[in-house]
Formats: C-alpha cells, sequence, structure tokens
C-alpha cells in the first residue's frame, strides 16, 4: 500500500511539475522569431485538397473563402516549384480560437492564415507579434495592383510595414425592393433625411413592414455607419503598437445613433439581430423594403429561400448625410503569414500570387462572390457589366464598384472582438429599450478605455 | 484468556489479510484513479497554476500570484454573472424539485398502464440532448417562426416576444425546467418504489388518507432522494452554460456572451484570449459552486442521512 501511495504521489507530483513546466515556457510568448526557411517541414502535412504535384514544396492555408477549394486547384494546377496544402476550413470565430490556440502552443498553425482586416491587430500588437511584415519579401512591388483603401486595411494603420495581402471588401450599398415603393408610390430615398420620410410615408400608406433594420449586433457594420458621418471611432497604427485611440461617444456617433433611436421610436426601422434564422426569413419575405449592407449581400439574398412572390430587388447608393460623403465598407480579408510559416520566404510568395491572376480572379468573384481588391477586376468591363440575375439583370457593380474604389481604409483595436461584443450590449440598450444615446455612449467609451489600459495599451 | 488474545489484531501493525485487501482494492480503484487524476486533478492543478499568471497584449505573461482572484472578486461582470445564476437557481430549484415531487407522488399511485406510458413521457424531455432540446425552443420561441404567433392572432391577440431581453430569463426557466424535470422525477419516483408497501397498510388501517400517507410518509422516506436531486440541480444551474449558449444564436443581443460565469469564462478563453484570467473565473466558480454545496449538504444533514 506505500508503495501504491508512493506511485500516486509521484505521478501527482510529475504533473504539477509539467504543469509549472508548461507555465513557465508560456510566460516568455510573443516577439517575432527569426524567419523559417524548411521547406521539408510540410512533406507529410494532411491535407483537405488533392495535392497536384506530390513533390513539390507545400505550404499550407487555413481559409474559409467558399469555394476555395477552386482556388487551390487553380494554383496548384499552375505551379510546379510550390503546392498549396489547405489545412482547416473552420470559419471566422473557430478559425481565430484556432490562430489563438496554435499561438499559445508554439506550433500548429498554418503557414498563411485568412484573417479579416478587423481582427488582424490583435495578432500583430505588443508582444503579439504573430504576422510577418511582407514587406521583407518584396510586397511593394504588387502594392499598385490593389485599392489604396484595401492596402491601408492591411497595413494596420501604420506606413511602414504590410501584414498581409488583401483579398476582399465589403463595400456597402442600399438593396430595396422596387415593387414595393412602386406599389406605395414612394420615392426611393437618398439621404438620411429622405430615408425616414420614405419611411414614415410607406407607414402611412399601409405597408405592413419597416423600411429597414438596425442591428443591435452588426458589429462592423455599424462602425461604417458612424463613418460616414465623420466618426472614426477606433485609431490604431502598427507604427506605435502600444497606444490607441477610442471615441465611440463622438457628436457623430451620437448623431447616428440617435437618428436610428429616432426612427425606431417611430416604427418605421426594425432592430433585429443579424445572422438569425429569423432575420435570413425577414431579409427576403416583404418584412424590409431596404436592406443597406455590405457587397457579400448580393449572394446571401441568392441562397435564401422563401423570397416572396413579385418581388423585385434593386441597388442603389446607400443613402447618405450630405453629397459627399465617404465611401463605406463593411468588412473584408487578407492573406497573412504567420510567425510560425515553415518556409517563411514561399509562404509569402504564395500569399501574394493566390489571387493574383485573372482565373483566379474570376474564381473569387465567379465562384466564391468576394468582392474584388484587385484593381485589374474592379474596372474590368466585363465585371462592371456584369447583370446579376437575383436584381433582374441590373448591372450593380457599376454602383458598388465605386463604393470599393472610394473606401479609404479603417482602423481596428487589437481586442476588436471585445469592443464588439461591448457595441452590441450598448446598441441592444439604446434602441430596444430607448435608452439614453450620451450615458450609454460614455459608458462604452469607458468601459473599452478601462480594457485597453488593462491590457497595458496607451489611450490616445 | 489466551484465546481471546488471538483474535484481537496488535495495535499499530495490520493482519496479512486487510494489508492483501488493501492491495486488491487499490488494484480494483486504479482504472477509475488513473483517469481521474488524468482528466480531473491534473487539469485542476493545471488550471490554478495559469490561474497564478497574467496576460495582457502589451505586457505578455507574467507571474501576479493572486491578484486575478482579487480581480475576479471585484469584476462586475462576473459577480452579475454570479447574482444572475443565483436567481435562477432560487427559482428554478424549487420549481423543478416541486413538479418532479408532484409527478413522482402521482405516477407512484396510479397503479395502471396509463402510469408507465405517462412515466415514459415525462422523462422524455431528458432523453433529448439539451443542445437539440434548446435549438427546438428556440424555433419554438422565434416571433417569425414560431407557432405562438399564429396562435396567439387565433384569438386576435400579439404574441409575446420570449427572446426579448426581459423575457429571456423566464423563457430559460422554462426550458430547464422541461428538460430536467422528468430525470428528476424518475430518481424519486424510484426513491418511492423501494419504500416498503407494508407502511402503507398500517397506516391505512389507522385510518390515514391517501394524501395524508403522501405527505406524512412518502415524502420524509426519500428525503435523502430529494437532497441529492437538489445537490444535482444546484450545481448544474451555478454552471449554467448549454441552454443560453445555443439560444444566444436566436437572441444575439438579449443574451450577452458572459451571461453567466461558464460563458464568461469561456469568452474570455476563446473570444479575448485571455487564458489566465479565464483560469481564474472557472477556478473561483468551482470554487463557489463546492462551498454552495458543501453549505447545502450540512443545513440538510439530518434529511439526507448523511449525518455519520
Amino acid at each position: 500500500m506505500r508503495s501504491i501511495n508512493k506511485v500516486l504521489g509521484l505521478v501527482l507530483a510529475g504533473a504539477m511539475a509539467l504543469s509549472v513546466g508548461a507555465c513557465g515556457s508560456g510566460s516568455d510568448n510573443g516577439g517575432s522569431k527569426t524567419a523559417g526557411s524548411d521547406a521539408h517541414a510540410n512533406d507529410s502535412a494532411k491535407c483537405i485538397n488533392k495535392v497536384k504535384n506530390p513533390k513539390a514544396e507545400k505550404v499550407t492555408l487555413w481559409s474559409w473563402y467558399p469555394q476555395v477549394e477552386k482556388l487551390i486547384d487553380h494554383f496548384n494546377d499552375t505551379h510546379n516549384d510550390v503546392q498549396v496544402c489547405w489545412t482547416s476550413s473552420d470559419q471566422s470565430a473557430k478559425a481565430y480560437s484556432r490562430f489563438s490556440t496554435a499561438i499559445k502552443a508554439k506550433s500548429g498553425a498554418a503557414d498563411i492564415v485568412q484573417l479579416e482586416y478587423a481582427m488582424m491587430p490583435q495578432y500583430a500588437s505588443g508582444v503579439e507579434k504573430h504576422l510577418v511584415d511582407l514587406n521583407k519579401y518584396g510586397v511593394s512591388k504588387i502594392k499598385d495592383n490593389y485599392t489604396p483603401g484595401a492596402w491601408k486595411d492591411v497595413q494596420l494603420g501604420g506606413n511602414k510595414s504590410v501584414y498581409g495581402v488583401p483579398v476582399d471588401v465589403g463595400p456597402v450599398v442600399m438593396y430595396y425592393r422596387k415593387d414595393i415603393f412602386d406599389k406605395y408610390g414612394v420615392q426611393l430615398p437618398t439621404t438620411w433625411d429622405e430615408y425616414e420620410k420614405a419611411g414614415l410615408e410607406l407607414k402611412a400608406k399601409g405597408y405592413q413592414g419597416h423600411i429597414g433594420n438596425w442591428q443591435p449586433n452588426g458589429t462592423l457594420f455599424n462602425y461604417a455607419y458612424y463613418d460616414q458621418a465623420g466618426g472614426k471611432v477606433f485609431k490604431y497604427s502598427a507604427n506605435d503598437p502600444e497606444k490607441v485611440g477610442i471615441d465611440v461617444n463622438s457628436a457623430s456617433v451620437k448623431k447616428v445613433v440617435t437618428f436610428w433611436q429616432k426612427m425606431a421610436k417611430e416604427g418605421i426601422v426594425a432592430t433585429d439581430d443579424t445572422d438569425t434564422a429569423a432575420w435570413n426569413k425577414k431579409n427576403v419575405d416583404g418584412s424590409y423594403a431596404t436592406i443597406i449592407h455590405a457587397s457579400w449581400m448580393v449572394g446571401y439574398l441568392n441562397g435564401l429561400s422563401g423570397v416572396q412572390d413579385g418581388s423585385i430587388w434593386q441597388v442603389a447608393k446607400a443613402p447618405g448625410w450630405t453629397a459627399n460623403d465617404p465611401a463605406i465598407n463593411c468588412g473584408g480579408s487578407a492573406l497573412t503569414v504567420t510567425d510560425q510559416a515553415k518556409d517563411t520566404k514561399q509562404a509569402a510568395k504564395v500569399a501574394m500570387e493566390f489571387f493574383g491572376d485573372d482565373q483566379a480572379q474570376d474564381i473569387a468573384v465567379n465562384d466564391s462572390g468576394l468582392y474584388p481588391t484587385w484593381q485589374k477586376k474592379l474596372k474590368s468591363q466585363a465585371f462592371l457589366d456584369r447583370g446579376e440575375k437575383f436584381f433582374n439583370n441590373q448591372k450593380i457593380n457599376t454602383i458598388i464598384a465605386p463604393v470599393a474604389q472610394n473606401y479609404k481604409g479603417y482602423q481596428f483595436l487589437p481586442f476588436q472582438t471585445y469592443a464588439n461584443d461591448e457595441q452590441t450590449k450598448t446598441l441592444a440598450a439604446i434602441l430596444r429599450d430607448g435608452a439614453n444615446v450620451d450615458t450609454k455612449l460614455d459608458a462604452w467609451e469607458k468601459t473599452l478605455s478601462t480594457y485597453a489600459k488593462q491590457q497595458g495599451f496607451t489611450v490616445e | 484468556m489466551s484465546k481471546k488474545k488471538n483474535n484481537v489484531v496488535p495495535h499499530g501493525t495490520k493482519s496479512l489479510s486487510t494489508t492483501r485487501a488493501n492491495r486488491w482494492g487499490w488494484i480494483f480503484t486504479a482504472p477509475f484513479g488513473i483517469v481521474f487524476i488524468l482528466f480531473l486533478v491534473v487539469p485542476l492543478v493545471y488550471a490554478f497554476f495559469v490561474s497564478l499568471y497574467s496576460y495582457t497584449q502589451v505586457r505578455g505573461t507574467i507571474f501576479t500570484g493572486l491578484a486575478n482572484y482579487k480581480r475576479v472578486f471585484t469584476d462586475p461582470i462576473f459577480l452579475n454573472g454570479l447574482k444572475l445564476v443565483v436567481l435562477y437557481t432560487i427559482v428554478m430549484v424549487p420549481i423543478q424539485l416541486l413538479f418532479a415531487l408532484l409527478l413522482a407522488l402521482v405516477l407512484d399511485s396510479m397503479k395502471s398502464k396509463f402510469a408507465s406510458v405517462s412515466r415514459l413521457l415525462y422523462f422524455l424531455p431528458y432523453a433529448i440532448p439539451v443542445v437539440i432540446g434548446a435549438l427546438m425552443w428556440g424555433f419554438l420561441y422565434s416571433k417569425d417562426m414560431g407557432p405562438f404567433t399564429s396562435l396567439f392572432q387565433l384569438f386576435g391577440m400579439k404574441a409575446p416576444d420570449f427572446l426579448a431581453p426581459g423575457s429571456i430569463f423566464g423563457s430559460l426557466v422554462n426550458m430547464v425546467t422541461w428538460q430536467w424535470t422528468g430525470y428528476y422525477m424518475v430518481i424519486l419516483y424510484s426513491a418511492l418504489q423501494s419504500i416498503p408497501t407494508d407502511l402503507y397498510e398500517s397506516a391505512r388501517i389507522d385510518g390515514a388518507s391517501e394524501a395524508k400517507i403522501a405527505l406524512k410518509i412518502k415524502v420524509p422516506m426519500i428525503t435523502s432522494s430529494m437532497v441529492m436531486v437538489t445537490i444535482f440541480a444546484l450545481i448544474g444551474t451555478l454552471q449554467f452554460y448549454t441552454e443560453p449558449m445555443v439560444l444566444r444564436n436566436n437572441a444575439n443581443s438579449a443574451i450577452p456572451p458572459e451571461y453567466t460565469p461558464n460563458m464568461y469564462a469561456q469568452a474570455l478563453e476563446f473570444n479575448y484570449n485571455q487564458m489566465n484570467y479565464a483560469a481564474t473565473v472557472s477556478f473561483a466558480l468551482g470554487l463557489l459552486v463546492v462551498i454552495f454545496s458543501v453549505l447545502f449538504m450540512t443545513l440538510t444533514r439530518k434529511q439526507s442521512g448523511l449525518e455519520d
């Protein structure tokens, strides 16, 4: 019995030592390590896709673009020296959690990881320098191929380093039901003032739905609204990665939120959460006369069932406060090279070439439904002339492409997920429960500043 | 005299048979013991060590001792979550217990085929996985797709919004009660079945009514099971997680990501990348659950038969 006790004691002690050891090694994480150059490290990687040339060097990729396998096949077909090996298809939050876990474990991340612009600062700030600066690998050569706004996004507010190759953007436009506006004889709004009037008019004339919807959980989307009114809510620069600027209670933000609260009180806009089954249904069943949303709504609407009979969908420029409002954007992503890349140079080359030819861009636009940041595609006549079936063959890109073209880039916080969650709570209280706009936005500002300071950032 | 002496084991040493029995005892418990240590004790110890460090994005991970614990017990989000689960406990546990007891007593006094059919029916919700149950209720509660909207329309009324911030509490209480009452009922029912029936007979001869038998004999006889059920419900509710997590997909802004302490720990770890603080929250919650359970067991020592 005593010997068994001893064994148990040893096991316990071993376990403790293990955890202490694990902690010790965990405490010095962060800091950029030297670039990898092992061309054979991925030889035995298990790929989801079928690699065309098994003898070539492999570069691993995590991505959840729709139809990404087609893009990978295209890349592998056109390259002999290097092959893309797709190792995870996890989407957004799940993908980030996977990446964070791999960072903590110091191994297991892919060479190239798809990241939304808004998530990039989190992995490139403070001690978290996990994205490779592509400047060392000649990224400046392809700079002019992309829209300036998208390029700003991958520079993370700085002007020196480039932390990814921009892939897509989400220019915001207004999708509307022409049949509803026609039926009630209401003019299509072009300014917010007109938008409210049109909403009231539709309601007065007996339209049962709402002119639109403000989603309290719309996260990135809502920042686009603030930006349109001149509200630069977040400041962050890769030049000075330990400083953040938070300005969520400025006069511009208050103006926007007050305006929507007023419309919600008047009963002309809904305040439904996005990305729920109910929201999907209401998008197409005649509950909303307009949907102001990002370009990816095109593919999304296309895929929804239960489209109301007789509906005629069209696209128009989103309403503005003045005639010169900035082009606004919601979302978009880049291919980033991680500090765990086995062969950093090769990974950077793949990231830069993956979407970098006409055929890849065709697949990205036609099959994946991505809105291009690639100038050649954005300006191509075929792209602009393409009629979209869902919108009765309207050439919607003539409206959306200029918005993508004029986008100036946003800055996001290194703890954007937290800021988003806090925004959802704030907006739900304001729009659903009619809480005081000033108090709630001030409280949100305070919460974010406190969090930033707690994380060690200097708050501007 | 000498015979007696032989039977007494000398003080301080153990007989051969006891040592052997001990060894076999250890061997038999070893499979459980190893799994227990590997998957419970080790992670627990590890989590505690992790909670002694702090991570910030700018400074990285540093040893901070018990500072995280000081932070968690003054963290309004954690304390609010805690308040909420305590409130859930106060509301939900008595409701479940009462329903379970009532159903068990009714089923116990029925001897027809109907009884076994209804026993199965009451138990059925427990057989449905919690996630599926929550998804199903999410659909039922939905303003736009659920059946309540059209049901209320029949009477010319507007259906209440079950997923609004104000009504989400009641909606979740209903979901959990629906799912777990049947399970608790089965435990109480089987306890009732083990009561010897001659007790009832003598009570009947003494002129006790069925209601009186239920109240004065059956209920006191199963108090130990009732205490057990309450502890199950208590621990389950304090660790409230799955139902609100699933329902969040339908009521994103009514249920914030840090609604309950468990959800808070999850959000900290997987959304905000704060492993150390998440470990602290988990550990603090575990500590409180243990305290609650021990407190409850001490208070009900007499009823539960745990006195000795």
